[in-house]
């Protein structure tokens, strides 16, 4: 038996034990997505990633337990870095996953990105599979930079701007990069945010928009 | 006596209560739309012009085209947009394939249950397996017709105002002929059983109806409104003849044309341009006496389905190997104007004030189901009066009522999205 601390909470464990182990036997929880329990562990998807005394962010289902180990496995740190992991798994993904009929809790995938706020594809890389030419280059406002993906781009697909019926990408990076975007292509920012209104205006997100949007008017006549 | 009917008529689109009161010689009847009231009208005010085609086409799922189009029309008369007539044909045939597919789901899902004996449609799929299944293949045809020329099933995206986005390619064409060619074959057997139906005898009390009027051709856009008394204006009056009033008991509006009851719809279209149906004719020709009986509306829906079908297939397989001219420019400048287009179930006027910048600072919707609904209270009136001078039992009332009440398809989404002016 093994001395650990899961979160400042002291208990004992078998000395062959991993540290998803403890922490579950702790009574917390980490995230697992390739681990399976006696037929894989090989930590290759590491969203189960938990930060160590020494300051490490080891994968807990194939990390081993020893003594005095004090493990951490909601700091800030891992946090930000378990969204990353997310974020890198969904960039090689299928972005039709987006709009999978499976997203109300079966794919763990889609909810660990629901509950981590990982919904950053942005309908331009749907856009782009098609090959559609950009609207924005056209001086069409569209908010497909700033609009989660998921409808297949239905509407830029025909040429039509988007809307934004699925919602903003709750991204701030995302986002931003979106602003960017329409500052570069010269579109009027404020067709943008009455564009954006039209069916986010009830949602928080609408005035980090907002304060994006003014931000890059200000910049732009600086 | 004391005796009243208070039927929740099932099998149309949205929640209506028709209530009858038997206990006076003289019946009064209700037509008692329970929807929540929905303030589209309101909604647009303080929005871009380019913005509000996509907000109403919202306003009903079934007939979501034929709001856009009205809206469009609406916006591209304010900003004075001419658009190329071959914009206007692919308007029409947007609007005709919508309309087919409209009746589709009205004639064989909801309507046609009265006269078969069946309670929903699994019971009729039972007994009637061929017919459900080939609506259904029918409704899918012309679903996916609407797909490709207006890039989805609901809510169209090819269009903004000023035209297409962009051009109809030669795939397209061929695929949306080839769609309509084989929904062509399936509806010429399809209406049959609609065309052979007894209807239950009504003359109707109030024979005033209002369609649009096309110079030429058959459910084409127009500038014009024609009564059913000969009196002929431009859309921007329809103020002066059409007036709208709102009951106590219902969440929707009603409409009266110089002061009279009347209706619209397809048994309207029919009674005003029959003899401009081509290649129906032989059709129009069993179903031409009975057009007087508020049921027939069932019948004109048929011959409108197969000669929406018919003709889109004609119009587009003439638009093959030329070039189209699918966008016209737009300036921004005040302006106030009026869209009017004939929908699924008739006449739907969209009317809108536009300021410099673009903005609406007013808008009017009138729906078909507002302007038909007292004319269906009149019907109903006039039917349950008939039923009980032959001593009919109250169920048969009940269920005689429904039917009529279904014959005329009234969706009271739309009827209810009405702000009520004081």
């Amino acid at each position: 038996m093994v001395k650990v601390f899961v979160n400042g909470k002291e208990i004992d464990v078998d000395v062959e034990s991993t540290l998803l182990n403890a922490i579950v036997k702790a009574g917390y929880e980490v995230p697992t997505l390739c681990y399976l329990k006696g037929i894989f562990n090989e930590a290759t998807c590491r969203v189960c990633i938990v930060e160590i005394s020494s300051g490490r962010l080891v994968p807990a289902c194939a990390y081993p337990v020893s003594e005095g180990l004090k493990v951490f496995t909601d700091s800030e740190r891992v946090l930000k870095y378990r969204r990353a992991i997310i974020e890198l798994i969904l960039a090689s993904h299928k972005i039709k996953c987006q709009s999978c009929s499976m997203k109300g809790g079966y794919c763990q995938l889609l909810k660990l990105s629901k509950d981590y706020g990982v919904e950053g594809i942005p309908v331009c890389s749907e856009c782009k599979l098609y090959g559609s030419e950009c609207l924005l280059a056209r001086g069409i406002p569209c908010l497909g930079p700033i609009t989660i993906a998921g409808c297949n781009a239905v509407c830029t697909n025909e040429y039509s701007q988007c809307i934004g019926c699925r919602g903003p990408v709750s991204r701030y990076d995302v986002l931003k990069e979106g602003v960017e975007l329409y500052v570069k292509y010269g579109i009027d920012v404020n067709e943008v945010l009455r564009l954006a209104e039209l069916f986010w205006s009830s949602l928080p997100i609408i005035d980090t928009l907002r304060g994006l949007l003014r931000e890059s008017k200000s910049g732009g006549k600086a | 006596m004391s005796l009243s009917i208070q039927s929740k008529v099932d099998r149309v689109f949205g929640h209506l209560e028709v209530q009858v009161d038997l206990r006076d010689k003289d019946v009064k009847t209700k037509f008692v739309v329970m929807d929540d009231l929905r303030f589209f009208e309101h909604v647009v005010i303080g929005r871009k012009f380019t913005e509000v085609p996509y907000i109403v086409s919202r306003i009903c799922g079934a007939c979501s085209i034929a709001h856009f189009l009205a809206s469009v029309n609406a916006v591209e008369d304010a900003l004075k947009v001419e658009v190329s007539e071959d914009v206007m044909m692919l308007k029409e045939v947007m609007n005709k394939i919508q309309i087919a597919q409209n009746t589709v789901v009205h004639l064989y899902f909801l309507a046609i249950l009265d006269y078969l004996n069946s309670r929903n449609l699994n019971e009729l799929a039972l007994s009637k397996p061929e017919l459900v299944k080939s609506a259904i293949i029918l409704n899918s045809l012309c679903l996916q017709a609407t797909k490709l020329l207006a890039g989805r099933i609901v809510n169209p995206n090819t269009y903004v105002v000023g035209g297409f986005t962009k051009n109809l390619t030669k795939e397209v064409l061929e695929k949306t002929v080839k769609t309509l060619d084989k929904a062509e074959k399936v509806a010429r057997e399809l209406i049959k059983p609609i065309i052979d139906l007894d209807l239950p005898r009504l003359e109707d009390p109030e024979p005033h109806y209002v369609v649009l009027d096309p110079p030429t051709g058959y459910l084409s856009m127009s500038d014009y409104i024609v009564g059913s008394d000969g009196v002929r204006f431009r859309k921007s009056e329809y103020l002066n003849y059409i007036s709208e009033g709102v009951s106590e008991y219902s969440t929707s509006k009603y409409c009266l044309y110089n002061g009279k009851t009347f209706f619209v719809g397809p048994r309207a279209r029919l009674l005003a341009f029959s003899e401009r149906l081509s290649g129906v004719s032989d059709i129009v020709g069993h179903v031409r006496e009975e057009l007087k009986n508020p049921f027939a509306n069932l019948k004109a829906k048929a011959v409108e389905l197969l000669y929406c079908i018919a003709n889109s297939k004609e119009v587009l397989s003439s638009l093959k190997g030329r070039d189209l001219n699918i966008r016209t420019d737009v300036k921004v400048r005040a302006g106030e104007g009026v869209g009017v287009i004939e929908a699924p179930r008739g006449l739907l006027i969209h009317h809108y004030r536009l300021n410099d910048q673009g903005i609406i600072t007013y808008a009017n919707v009138i729906t078909p189901t507002v302007m038909f609904s007292k004319h269906v209270e009149v019907a109903t009136k006039s039917l349950s009066k008939k039923l009980l001078e032959e001593g009919v039992s109250l169920t048969e009332v009940e269920a005689k009522v429904g039917a009529l009440v279904r014959a005329y398809d009234p969706c009271l989404v739309c009827a209810v999205h009405l702000e009520v002016r004081r």
